[in-house]
């Protein structure tokens, strides 16, 4: 029997008119890597901030770890850990001054030294907090919200604004974290990150969650099929490439986009584009990602 | 026992971040001992009796140092702090809103209490400056200017968006108001109009006379006043602050 973690009911938080969660209602199981994900502006920091007890809910039910964000807010906080989108620390705190800083806080805490060796900033420990890289930064809030040994923890676009190897290093992180026992939370709006990561991932859009299962399951719900892409020489053979069943194809100057339904197609179109020994070249097939779940779902793409 | 190593270690950290800022050091040590050298030594007039004026700058740099903790520091850590999102990050934390926010008042009290503590150093032992009144009055009327003076000022992270904004309040108050509460300029040596209708609408003109007065050697009892309207200032201070104060 899974544990449940986290229950949310018809949450419902607004500014005024504007409605930033719009009934929302999911479970989060003990120690699953679940995934929040949409496009900027759809509500998914208001959500999450509404779990840790930062925002109170205009209405709606929650419970984190059995315990009511808004009546047991200082109990909750004793046990989930927190990085906040965008959060920094000031200037001047050194890494390990600011790990020992919330190790105070907290009635069970973790030494600071081991916690910045699991985060690889140990050579930093001495080093002032502005001085850090961008990656380096986010490792330290990891180290920090993991201060507290908590059972729960929230990681909000944790690797936004990461070069490509330090967004690596803290998917690693983020695994690692759930490797030791721990329920994550990963707020992101970048959907490869969603999909390596999470164990499910819940669609967020306009306040609302719009699809909630395993990104497997998600992917395999749109019925997206498979696409190739090809850079072709001579346009002639377009016309019997469009004849193949089960074969979408979009045109852009040389650039072609091939929509299949399966591999039987795929294997078709290779066997067109050999019979008429065609030109081509930058021949890719790729399957359908999250990306193309939430444009199939929401009917608009990720980045506008 | 939580809450109090919370506050010790909140206070401590503070404190250690203070140090470190250069402006916030320069303004609580250097100049006000800077200006009392510049005073003594420059400005003077050559048949000035120095015990006197030795006496009427020691605690009019004394507010100087009150004011740029309550106009500068405190105001500009707030709205950096929350403009960081570490407000935010410290709420997240199981500490209550009291606790961060008091231990941040304390640190500044004790930078501010060093400062004042190295001026007094040096006008005692340099210029024989004399404290006429008691000590315990003194301290007394020190802890009430300061605790007006930093809650009324809490207005300015209330207002300022951003740590530009809150930089440019903080010089576009600080300076006229140095000149018209008789920190820089005696009251009586300012223009009638000046003294009448301004000076006494400036909150820090009644820390000025109030700690003057204490230096001085006059018993509190005929400040009563001036007590009177600081506490007043540090009720409002503490209302707006209360009403307007943001996390983020």
């Amino acid at each position: 029997m899974v544990k449940t973690v986290i229950v949310v009911r018809d949450l419902i938080k607004s500014y005024g008119d504007l409605v930033a969660v719009d009934g929302v209602s999911f479970e989060v199981y003990e120690n699953e890597i679940f995934g929040i994900v949409g496009p900027n502006g759809a509500g998914k920091t208001t959500l999450v901030e509404c779990l840790e007890g930062l925002r109170i809910p205009s209405s709606g039910f929650i419970r984190v770890l059995d315990l009511d964000p808004k009546a047991d807010g200082y109990k909750l906080r004793q046990l989930i850990g927190i990085q906040l989108q965008e959060g920094k620390f000031p200037d001047r705190i050194k890494a390990r001054e600011a790990l020992e800083l919330f190790a105070a806080l907290y009635s069970r805490s973790l030494p600071a030294g081991p916690l910045l060796e699991k985060v690889g900033l140990l050579d930093k420990a001495d080093d002032y907090f502005d001085s850090l890289s961008g990656g380096q930064k986010q490792r330290l809030s990891i180290a920090l919200a993991l201060v507290n040994d908590p059972q729960v923890v929230f990681f909000d676009e944790l690797t936004t604004g990461l070069d490509p190897q330090a967004r690596r290093a803290m998917w690693g992180m983020v695994s690692s974290t759930r490797e030791a026992g721990k329920t994550v939370i990963l707020v992101t709006h970048f959907m490869e990150e969603a999909e390596r990561l999470c164990d499910r991932v819940a669609i967020v859009d306009r306040g609302r969650i719009v699809a909630l299962d395993t990104p497997a399951n998600l992917i395999r719900g749109i019925d997206g099929g498979l696409r190739i892409n090809l850079w072709l020489d001579n346009l002639s053979i377009v016309t019997q490439l469009e004849n193949i069943k089960g074969c979408q194809v979009a045109v852009s100057g040389q650039d072609i986009t091939i929509q299949c339904a399966d591999d039987l197609v795929v294997d078709e179109v290779k066997l067109v584009l050999k019979d008429n020994n065609c030109n081509f070249h930058d021949f890719t097939v790729s399957k359908p990602t999250l990306e193309d779940v939430f444009l199939s779902i929401t009917g608009k793409e990720m980045r506008e | 026992m939580m809450v109090l190593r919370q506050f010790v270690k909140l206070t401590s950290t503070e404190l250690r971040l203070f140090q470190r800022e250069p402006i916030a050091v320069l303004f609580t040590f250097i100049v006000p001992v800077f200006f009392l050298f510049l005073t003594m030594e420059v400005f003077i007039p050559g048949d000035a009796p120095r015990e006197i004026v030795i006496n009427y700058v020691t605690p009019s740099l004394m507010v100087l140092i009150i004011a740029s903790t309550a106009v500068f520091a405190v105001p500009q850590t707030i709205v950096s702090y929350r403009n960081i999102k570490f407000l935010k990050r410290l709420k997240g934390s199981p500490v209550k809103p009291l606790t961060i926010l008091s231990s941040l008042a304390l640190a500044n009290f004790i930078a501010t209490v060093l400062g004042i503590a190295l001026l007094a150093v040096v006008a005692v032992l340099v210029y024989d400056a004399n404290l006429a009144g008691s000590l315990l009055s003194f301290l007394a009327g020190f802890v009430l200017a300061f605790l007006s003076l930093a809650a009324i000022f809490l207005f300015i992270p209330a207002v300022a968006r951003s740590e530009r904004m809150a930089i440019a309040i903080s010089y576009i108050i600080f300076f006229p108001v140095m000149f018209f509460s008789g920190v820089f300029i005696p009251l009586d040596r300012l223009p009638d109009w000046i003294a009448r209708y301004i000076s006494p609408f400036i909150p820090i003109t009644h820390a000025v006379e109030l700690m003057q007065g204490l230096w001085q050697g006059n018993p509190l009892l005929d400040l009563t006043r001036e007590v009177l309207i600081l506490l007043g200032i540090l009720c409002l201070g503490l209302v707006i602050a209360a009403r307007t104060f943001r996390w983020e």
